[in-house]
């Protein structure tokens, strides 16, 4: 019963084979280019303190007259949905024929620090919305959100849903309180408020590290043992360098939003329990009755699947529809497989619901 | 049987060779200074992230991780910025693999010794486990830290945060010694009566001294939490190792026992931080991180003030004030629009029904928590079987779209 089948001549190949890749992989590095992040042609069409609305350029002529508009979370940044070329949701929406716009956050700074919710839903989101309306000429668009974005989402169209034609979530936390939410768990005895007290606008790094403490020994060693193999290619390595790039792009969160997020959704679970206030007027999800696309993912460690599906039993739409993609939080935007199954099945429920 | 098991097992002189190479492995360290030292690697080089002590710089007996130290600060300046940086972190990982393949190979050198006794095997690979554990253990807590070097940490806090209280320094300095730990010094600067003009700066003073104390309490228990699970991750890899033993899972590279070690630590990590002793732990551990950082700025803000300089109190008052305005601004905009007859829509309805929102923006309620609002009513809590929008189509058929194909590919189909 043995249980190394290792001989030692393979030790020191492997071990030989290894820093050369590693030595080979340094070369491969140096030598790439800048790491471009962002596939999609698109123009600011609307710009508010640091946000900037994007409007993505058609690739093909609209099939759906209905303009979409993707609302990403206050954490990371929203090239996530458009990485590059080949690997975007936003490009794959495009050549379905939609009419993609896109709030981008910016990064907050101190001035920012007493943002509210209120603020980002009832002001920043609205605002983007009458100004797409009113570019179009409409009284009513598609609305999607992204992770965080998600829960924002489901809170603007509560709070204005005559302004929503058709509602998509995507890998959104809708029950905090669900078994697997180690995120929630690790929150759950923060004193929050005197965290914002002390420190104000809450620093990116801070999230960062919230995120690599979920899977520390995967996501801080075993991830750079495993991309020594893949070092020799540039492309390969330039993929994951652009992937490294947006994992520690994290803007700043402002402070009361973040109070009001943590205490509100994490710690109180109130999206599920009907308790969010938000600028004082209370987000009732059972009041939400347009169509619902509930997108999720199987094997998301941050979000877990459970905590999405919660939103069936949250909302009143009689058209309600969930879709689990077969993958992970980032998954979903940037895999081949998300590629192939995404915006034609976001697409397709959209086109039956013009 | 694997092949490679079948080409061992059949070459009698396997075992010999092997310890050809394993004698060969360790000459690749003789020519190293630090050989000679003992073959595990420095205490302080072990961490709970970091059982197998890999190495930080040259360390005896790890000729991989040596060679590549001698390479790396000859190729690093040649390196632009985002890679020296990127690299480093790759580097760093790279040694506890490289660490393992040298704990190992010493655990294979020991079962070659064994020539197939499978109880002396299986005492083997028990016996390299418990000593890694033993020695990640002793080095994870290293006992306390110095006294003189936390006693200066300590003047260096106060003196920083207490400009003009020498004399209560200077007092408290008096109980310090190194063999008594700071512990006392901690005791006797919390005791000290305040007295004099001085008297609320010292109060503060010992405020953040004991709250700095609580934090250090806090972050000990976490490091020694962190340290036990580490203790777990080793013992739950030497029961994977020994199960795929029995079941002829042979383990044939380093990269698999690294995966291995990968496997356990998240499976022992992940078991613990589901538990409610965790979530107060990290939740003590923060909020103590708060209250002492707190306690901290409110005394650089008491000496900013003294100094006529800007505080961060009149910041947040600034930022405050400056927040109000932009959001009473928006509204007034907003106002502003409505009156102007809404925005350029493209059709009367479109037209109306901003202006409409408009108007609902502009109401008391909107404008924030300066205006009193009136009790009004929020969106009506539809009934549940309401009638969405799109009720009023016609309900396909499941599993049939419009469209047809993509969309029902891979959904599920669920209709409340």
């Amino acid at each position: 019963m043995n249980p190394f089948n290792i001989r030692p001549e393979d030790i020191l190949g492997e071990i030989h084979d290894f820093n050369l890749k590693l030595a080979q992989g340094f070369k491969t590095l140096g030598e790439l280019d800048e790491i471009r992040v962002g596939a999609s042609a698109k123009e600011a069409v609307y710009a508010e303190d640091n946000l900037v609305l994007y409007h993505f350029k058609a690739r093909k002529k609209a099939l759906n007259p209905v303009p979409l508009l993707i609302v990403y979370a206050l954490v990371n940044r929203p090239y996530m949905a458009d990485l590059q070329d080949g690997r975007s949701m936003i490009q794959g929406l495009l050549d379905q024929g939609i009419d993609v716009y896109l709030i981008d956050w910016g990064y907050p700074d101190g001035a920012d620090k007493y943002l509210t919710l209120d603020d980002y839903i009832n002001g920043y989101i609205d605002r983007c919305v009458d100004h797409v309306l009113a570019r179009h000429g409409r009284a009513d668009l598609n609305l999607l959100g992204i992770c965080q974005g998600g829960a924002f989402s489901l809170c603007y169209t509560a709070l204005h849903q005559d302004k929503i034609k058709n509602l998509i979530t995507t890998v959104t936390p809708v029950d905090f309180h669900t078994e697997k939410d180690l995120l929630s768990h690790m929150v759950r005895q923060v004193d929050i408020d005197r965290v914002v007290d002390t420190l104000g606008n809450i620093p990116g790094e801070l999230l960062n590290w919230a995120f690599l403490t979920l899977k520390p020994y995967t996501l801080l060693g075993q991830k750079y043992v495993d991309l020594v193999e893949i070092l020799g290619d540039k492309d390969k390595a330039m993929n994951f360098m652009r992937m490294e790039k947006w994992i520690f792009d994290s803007p700043d969160q402002a402070g009361e939003a973040y109070r009001e997020f943590i205490k509100q959704f994490y710690q109180q679970n109130g999206l599920v329990k009907g308790t969010v206030k938000i600028g004082g007027q209370a987000v009732d999800l059972a009041g939400i009755t347009v169509p619902v696309l509930n997108i999720y993912a199987r094997d998301d460690h941050l979000v877990p699947p459970d905590s999405s599906r919660a939103l069936k039993g949250c909302v009143s739409s009689r058209d309600y529809q969930a879709l689990e993609f077969p993958g992970g939080h980032i998954g979903i935007y940037v895999s081949g497989k998300a590629q192939k199954m995404i915006p034609p099945a976001v697409a397709g429920w959209l086109a039956e619901r013009v | 049987m694997s092949d490679k098991k079948k080409a061992a097992s059949g070459d009698p002189d396997w075992l010999a060779m092997q310890r050809r190479y394993l004698d060969a492995l360790s000459s690749l360290g003789a020519g190293n200074p630090f050989a000679a030292a003992s073959p595990f690697q420095t205490a302080s080089s072990f961490s709970p992230l970091n059982p197998f002590g890999a190495p930080a710089g040259p360390a005896p007996g790890a000729p991989w991780a040596n060679a590549m130290h001698g390479w790396w600060p000859s190729a690093r300046p040649a390196a632009p910025d985002d890679t020296r940086d990127f690299f480093g972190k790759v580097l760093e990982q790279a040694r506890h693999y490289w660490s393992i393949g040298a704990q190992f190979s010493k655990l294979i050198e020991d079962i070659a010794a064994c020539e197939g006794n499978k109880k002396a095997i299986l005492a083997c690979v028990n016996a390299r486990c418990k000593a890694l554990q033993a020695a990640s253990a002793a080095a994870c807590n290293p006992g306390p830290a110095d006294p003189a070097q936390q006693y200066e940490a300590l003047l260096a806090l106060l003196q920083t945060a207490g400009a003009g209280l020498s004399s209560w320094l200077e007092a408290g300095a008096g109980a310090f010694s190194p063999g008594a730990g700071i512990g006392r010094l901690r005791a006797r600067l919390l005791s000290m009566p305040g007295l004099g003009y001085s008297r609320e700066t010292q109060d503060k003073l010992q405020e953040l001294l004991r709250l700095w104390g609580e934090y250090q309490d806090n972050y000990q228990e976490y490091q020694s939490v962190m340290t036990r699970l580490n203790q777990e991750s080793l013992a739950l890899m030497q029961k994977a190792i020994i199960k795929r033993a029995r079941n002829d899972k042979d383990i044939r590279s380093i990269k698999q026992l690294y995966d291995l070690w990968i496997e356990s630590s998240e499976k022992a990590y992940g078991e613990y931080v589901f538990t409610d002793e965790y979530a107060a732990l990290n939740g003590r551990l923060v909020n103590a991180l708060m209250a002492f950082r707190q306690k901290q700025n409110e005394i650089s803000e008491d000496i900013l003030a003294a100094m006529n300089m800007p505080t961060m109190r009149a910041m947040n008052t600034l930022e405050r004030r400056q927040h109000q305005l932009r959001k009473q601004i928006k509204t007034l905009e907003a106002e502003l629009q409505a009156l102007k007859g809404g925005r350029q829509a493209a059709s009367p309805a479109a037209a109306k029904a901003v202006k409409d929102r408009v108007v609902k923006a502009a109401t008391p309620a909107a404008v924030g928590k300066q205006v009193k609002k009136p009790k009004k009513k929020t969106v009506a809590k539809a009934p549940a079987k309401a009638a969405a929008p799109g009720a009023k189509k016609k309900s396909r058929p499941r599993g049939k779209t419009k469209a047809g194909g993509p969309v029902a590919a891979g959904m599920i189909d669920i209709k409340i």
